[in-house]
């Protein structure tokens, strides 16, 4: 079912704002500019919850969750921010960011795989503790050094971003689907014991999948950093809550053992056409309403979570499908 | 002629896939102990649930005292006067023995509504006097042998005035003596008047203990007769439903070979001391015991799921220690567990993904695996093994028990392993699946395999072994061969009253 269901809700949602914004066309070509542009807008602004829903989904398979990623991403940027601008950013800012990733990835799946510390407690404290930490890289200051960076802007536009998250989606799409890798990652996900049983190396997958989620937190620091240019100790506040509403709306249950990387894909979408249709509100007259429209976001975002899980639990025999 | 007590007409009850219970007509009269046996999965533990309000029947009805009945939760069953006693005994083992004896009613409270634990444990004290125990009614529940816990929860059933007592395995992990103490408290019971269901897998405590006898096969009710008129082979015959020698087949014959797996003082504490044998090629060697005796512990430690404290352990010559399941999986040995779906499955992944995960990196690249190679692996195996499924994307629990023990089975199996750990292969299968599973157990040491079966089903580890471990409270207590491998000497070495000097 989520196969259909979820492009129709996408194709749905963007007739549904285009034409609340009274866009109007006057030519065939015309609207195709404008939908050019618009996709391109959307790839690019939502490239890095995409990359770290990718990420996620596959935690969410293993039944684990990963509160710390917003955190994480804030991280990376601030530290590679620290870096003076020029050439040498490359080699210095660049490969360090990533050293850091994996080191943060790793950390949280080393308190899960071995300290034997629940997911969801473990990284909620590295969550804040991330947190903390951009604030004591950074303080109040606010800094953007990435657009004096040589051909860093690339990494934000269509063309860098977009080649970044469909190769990383190829790949993973591709490989997963044929890996042992998931399915040992499913089986540990559906019953920990019997995986344990059977011979897969429990603890090693698991801080492999959130090294895993720590290299995409580089990735998405990389197309965040670029396309905002600036960075500051409270970036990406509150990320973690898009990108696991939108892999359980793409039908990637909780409870772990099954999911779907496409399905993550449409789920993040959703979400982020809904977020620019709002931004957008101020243009349909509702000045008169009590509130403002975009303020809404997180009243949507917690009903999609429930509407998420709700289908999920109604189709519990899904095939896993990356 | 006492008075008809239960009477169940026309009962059934079906489960998704599988009829648990065909329409079935069973009474019982007051001061009756009825034995009920049958294999697993021949519908006992449904029957069971169906009287204690867990379940409630498809059709047919349930008449209690005379009235038709509908039991919507156990809690109805309860009050209306029919206590189960389950295998495992759900209590809160942190709380004393007053206070579970008196979980459920009010309890007495001091005039500003506080607890009063005096004149609490005076009524606990009673209840278990009345009931001829003895057992401090401050003890903490946790803390009490498997017998008086037992006992507990008897007298807690008969303080509610219990009239229809159903005991499930009642003596699965009770020691010799504390049966004997079990059944005198029994029979004082029937006296009383107080009707008994007694569900057991020991044939022996069947006749000694019921009036009548009730055998139930794939979820009929195929024979019921006066005790006195039974015989161990008619109730098994009954139960089997087919000549013993088609359900234990044995083709070969064994002959000394090689050692592959020795074990030397292999000790882990509180769960197996000082295990020493040899497993040969081509042997079955049986590991009987009561459950808790450090079977499964034993098997799962030789598997590499936790190291051994001491001792030492040889694999096909070499020292064994492994670290984790993988390195045994690379020396060819598998272990199958005993609960299948903890242990095995995850219910809702594909037959396919069920079977392959045991050998499917014997074909990747690049860590994929190759489609082509692993689709006609499952064919074969399922084939091989018999596992019979519409498609291999149905999910691996929908397959009846049998067809899922089969499918881990062509898991491991596949592999192509010397040594091959089987803890409970028939548990919850029903008598066709038991009876193929034990050809291919056959067929496999026949090949050259050693084989370590650890069973609880007396039958199967007797018919099956070409030798006997006997394990009690953690270390060997009997090796048996050939003539000694007899049902008494196995349960007497079990419950620790046989010496090893056979």
């Amino acid at each position: 079912m989520r196969r259909w269901l979820l492009p129709l809700i996408l194709l749905a949602e963007i007739a549904l704002f285009t034409i609340l914004s009274g866009q109007t066309f006057i030519s065939a070509s015309d609207a195709g500019a404008y939908f050019q542009s618009y996709f391109a807008d959307l790839l690019c602004q939502s490239a890095p919850v995409l990359l770290l829903a990718f990420g996620m989904t596959i935690v969410l398979m293993t039944a684990g969750i990963d509160l710390s990623v917003g955190s994480l991403v804030a991280l990376v940027a601030c530290v590679m921010s620290s870096f003076p601008a020029g050439t040498e950013f490359w080699w210095t800012a660049v490969p360090l960011g990533l050293a850091l990733a994996l080191l943060l990835g790793a950390t949280n799946g080393a308190l899960i795989a071995w300290l034997d510390v629940p997911p969801i407690i473990a990284t909620l404290s590295t969550m804040i503790l991330y947190r903390g930490l951009c604030f004591v890289v950074m303080g109040d200051l606010e800094k953007s050094p990435f657009l004096s960076v040589p051909a860093y802007e690339w990494l934000g536009q269509i063309s860098g971003a977009a080649l970044l998250v469909l190769l990383t989606f190829i790949i993973l799409a591709f490989w997963l689907n044929r890996s042992r890798w998931l399915r040992e990652i499913l089986m540990l996900g559906g019953n920990p014991i019997a995986a344990r049983y059977a011979g897969i190396p429990v603890s090693r997958r698991i801080l492999q999948v959130y090294s895993l989620v720590g290299l995409l937190g580089f990735l998405a620091a990389l197309t965040f950093t670029a396309r905002n240019s600036s960075v500051s100790a409270s970036s990406l506040t509150g990320l973690e809550l898009q990108v696991i509403v939108a892999v359980v709306l793409g039908g990637t249950r909780v409870q772990g053992g099954a999911g779907s990387l496409l399905g993550t894909f449409y789920g993040v979408l959703i979400i982020a056409v809904m977020d620019e249709g709002l931004r957008g509100a101020a243009k349909w007259g509702t000045e008169h309403l009590p509130f403002k429209i975009s303020h809404l976001e997180y009243v949507l975002l917690g009903l999609l979570l429930v509407v998420g899980v709700w289908l999920n639990s109604r189709e519990k025999t899904r095939r896993p499908a990356a | 002629m006492a008075q008809s007590l239960l009477q169940l007409r026309a009962v059934e009850k079906s489960f998704v896939g599988t009829r648990a219970l065909k329409p079935l007509n069973l009474s019982l009269v007051q001061g009756e102990v009825l034995g009920l046996i049958g294999e697993n999965g021949a519908g006992k533990s449904t029957l069971i649930k169906l009287l204690s309000g867990v379940h409630s029947p498809d059709a047919g009805t349930i008449e209690w005292q005379g009235r038709s009945v509908h039991f919507s939760s156990p809690h109805d069953a309860i009050n209306a006067g029919i206590a189960t006693i389950h295998q495992e005994l759900a209590y809160c083992g942190h709380l004393t023995v007053a206070e579970n004896l008196l979980l459920g009613e009010p309890w007495p409270r001091h005039r500003w509504g506080g607890v009063d634990w005096t004149l609490l444990h005076a009524r606990a004290a009673t209840q278990l006097a009345r009931c001829h125990l003895e057992i401090p009614t401050t003890r903490t529940f946790s803390d009490l042998t498997a017998a008086q816990k037992q006992e507990v929860a008897i007298a807690r059933a008969l303080n509610r005035d219990a009239r229809l007592l159903i005991l499930d395995e009642p003596t699965a992990s009770l020691s010799a003596p504390e049966v004997e103490r079990l059944f005198a408290h029994l029979n004082r019971l029937r006296t009383q008047g107080v009707a008994i269901l007694y569900v057991s897998h020991r044939l022996d405590e069947i006749l000694n203990l019921t009036n009548r006898v009730a055998v139930l096969r794939d979820g009929k009710l195929v024979a019921s007769y006066p005790t006195h008129e039974a015989t161990v082979s008619r109730m098994v015959k009954d139960m089997v439903g087919r000549p013993l020698e088609q359900v234990y087949p044995r083709s070969r014959s064994y002959r000394k070979a090689a050692p592959l797996l020795e074990l030397e003082g292999a000790t882990r504490e509180g769960m197996f001391e000082n295990i020493s044998f040899q497993l040969h090629a081509g042997e079955i060697l049986g590991l009987a015991g009561l459950v808790g005796a450090g079977r499964s512990e034993l098997a799962r430690a030789i598997y590499g799921l936790y190291p051994c404290d001491t001792g030492t352990m040889r694999l096909k010559g070499n020292p064994w220690s492994p670290r984790s399941p993988d390195e045994s999986l690379d020396a060819g040995m598998v272990y199958l567990p005993e609960e299948r779906k903890r242990q095995s499955l995850v219910l809702d992944h594909s037959v396919r993904d069920a079977i392959s995960i045991g050998f499917s990196d014997l074909f990747t690249r690049w860590g994929m695996i190759r489609a082509q190679e692993e689709q006609s692996a499952i064919t074969n195996a399922m084939r091989t093994y018999d596992v019979r499924a519409k498609t291999v994307t149905q999910p691996i629990g929908t397959l009846s028990g049998g067809n899922q023990q089969k499918a881990i089975l062509a898991r491991w199996l596949e592999r192509k392993p010397d040594i091959i750990l089987l803890d409970e292969p028939t548990r919850g299968v029903d008598v066709g699946a038991k009876a193929e599973i034990h050809q291919l157990i056959d067929k496999l040491a026949g090949s050259g395999r050693a084989v370590l079966l650890i069973s609880s089903d007396l039958p199967e580890v007797l018919s099956m072994s070409d030798r006997i471990l006997v394990m009690h409270h953690g270390s060997i207590a009997a090796e048996l061969h050939g003539d000694a491998m007899t049902q008494e000497n196995v349960m007497l070495a079990a419950s620790g009253l046989h010496h090893a000097n056979r």
